[in-house]
């Protein structure tokens, strides 16, 4: 579902990532792991093509991002639900519409808006917050929002960046029970964080990331 | 809060710009009139030598009212010459006293056609009538007729300069309110790039947000021009002069839509290319 082949990204002379080579299989939920600064938030990003490879290549879905055209780029983005590690809630819009905008923009019809929006927020444990704005919500039920927002359109792929960056142990388990369901669902998951805690006695498959470069494999 | 004074103050600007529009078309629109209306008044004068026989005179007038310009051809005998002299002169006549004989010539009061009229033409006729042996000189109001051709040639190319000028100016305007709300809104739009929305999606709330803008702003202006003319109607109760001018109301309907086209013009330009 997601393959790198030799991906290089630098930012002037500082290298963020080096010769990248991995696969994430359909279906699968795998972590990558590193201290900040090793380069995951930068691999994320070149996913969902926030960011450009400098060398390499990278086929998400089957779309090859070397050779997508850029009026491609939302349609791709379309697969792909991210939780961005700042949430990047819209203040001036209610958590409804805030999950509602991922599927305005696919033009989904305002009937099945409801029905999906309603069906996510039971998924996150909060219909009784539709109303309310973001500025209102905890970290933790902003971080839940966030993650419906970005299932809602029922992407292929779910990208998260440090989903409990700022929760407490109990909001942590929580978001991972909601993962685990969506994942159980089909979609395949990738996660960035530098919490063990997040993958310990997972059995799932986790990448590291060290100074940019793959530095091992394991399982949780 | 401070995006609808933005949007208010667009308004306002291109209110008054297509005010200041409509103030050059009045003034355009008037001067064409003035042109238009003066052929109608137009008169060639052709003296003729003095001592033809009449029916040379006959011959020449008939050959004068056959020529596609002419509208009518009016002969003035030398009696009948002296005759309006006399009587324009009332009260002054011991100025004709001491003239032993009549010394006008007699002539031919020449009227163009209206719809035929251009000072090409009607410098053409001049110089074949100049070329006829009966003919001994021609007056017309050339300098007048110059004066009003030059004055409406400066005009339109005034009135065209003003329009151009306001046209940037309002596009200029929405160029601007519309840049200062896409950088107001930037991070929504990056989020909304990232939620997978199309350069269409993006681009749709600030095409409508600039076309309200100028399409309100043209009713603003649609506002203003009407208390301008009102203001120019009760003014000509005071001056009879201004009841000549006459202003062309039709354009009210059309101020609207130029503000509409051209607030979605200057958002197009406005936003440009959105990048990926």
């Amino acid at each position: 579902m997601i393959t790198f082949n030799g991906v290089t990204k630098a930012y002037g002379n500082y290298r963020a990532l080096s010769d990248i080579s991995l696969n994430i299989r359909k279906g699968e939920m795998a972590f990558m792991t590193g201290p900040s600064g090793a380069g995951k938030t930068t691999l994320l990003k070149l996913i969902y093509l926030a960011e450009r490879p400098d060398t390499g290549n990278i086929i998400i879905a089957g779309y090859n991002t070397a050779t997508l055209k850029e009026k491609s780029v939302p349609f791709l983005r379309r697969n792909i639900g991210v939780v961005f590690q700042d949430f990047r809630l819209l203040h001036n819009k209610t958590v409804y519409d805030n999950i509602a905008l991922a599927l305005r923009i696919r033009g989904i019809a305002q009937g099945e808006i409801k029905n999906r929006v309603d069906n996510v927020l039971k998924l996150v444990g909060l219909r009784h917050k539709a109303e309310g704005y973001p500025l209102s919500l905890s970290g933790g039920e902003s971080q839940r929002i966030a993650i419906a927002r970005a299932v809602v359109g029922e992407p292929t792929v779910l990208l998260a960046d440090e989903p409990t960056g700022n929760l407490d142990y109990d909001n942590s388990i929580s978001i991972m029970d909601i993962f685990r369901e969506i994942n159980a669902k089909g979609t395949t998951i990738f996660i960035g964080t530098h919490n063990h805690d997040l993958f310990r006695n997972t059995g799932l498959r986790i990448l590291k990331l060290n100074e940019g470069s793959l530095a091992g494999e394991g399982v949780g | 809060m401070r995006e609808k004074w933005i949007n208010l103050l667009s308004v306002i600007t291109i209110g008054f710009a297509l005010l200041i529009l409509s103030i050059t078309v009045f003034t355009l629109y008037n001067v064409e009139l003035i042109a238009k209306r003066l052929p109608g008044k137009f008169t060639i004068m052709v003296y003729l030598k003095d001592g033809l026989p009449g029916n040379e005179i006959k011959h020449s007038e008939a050959l004068l009212k056959r020529d596609s310009l002419v509208k009518s051809v009016v002969y003035i005998s030398k009696e009948k010459a002296y005759r309006e002299l006399r009587h324009n002169l009332r009260g002054a006549e011991y100025i004709l006293e001491g003239l032993n004989e009549n010394p006008l010539s007699p002539s031919f009061e020449v009227k163009i056609k209206k719809d035929r009229f251009s000072m090409e033409k009607v410098e053409a006729l001049i110089n074949r009538l100049k070329s006829k042996p009966y003919v001994d000189d021609i007056d017309y109001g050339r300098q007048i007729l110059d004066f009003v051709q030059s004055f409406r040639t400066a005009m339109r190319a005034v009135g065209i300069f003003f329009s151009v000028l306001i046209f940037f100016a309002i596009i200029f305007v929405i160029y601007t309110t519309v840049k200062i709300l896409f950088y107001r809104r930037n991070e929504e739009i990056e989020t909304y790039k990232l939620l997978g929305a199309t350069a269409g999606f993006i681009r749709a709330p600030f095409l409508i947000e600039g076309g309200i803008i100028g399409f309100v702003g043209g009713i603003f202006g649609v506002v203003e021009s009407y208390t301008f003319y009102y203001v120019l109607v009760r003014l000509a109760e005071e001056f009879p002069l201004l009841k000549y001018l006459s202003f062309p109301v039709n354009m009210f309907g059309v101020m609207p839509i130029i503000g509409l086209l051209l607030g979605l013009f200057g958002t197009v330009v406005a936003l440009g290319r959105i990048k990926y």
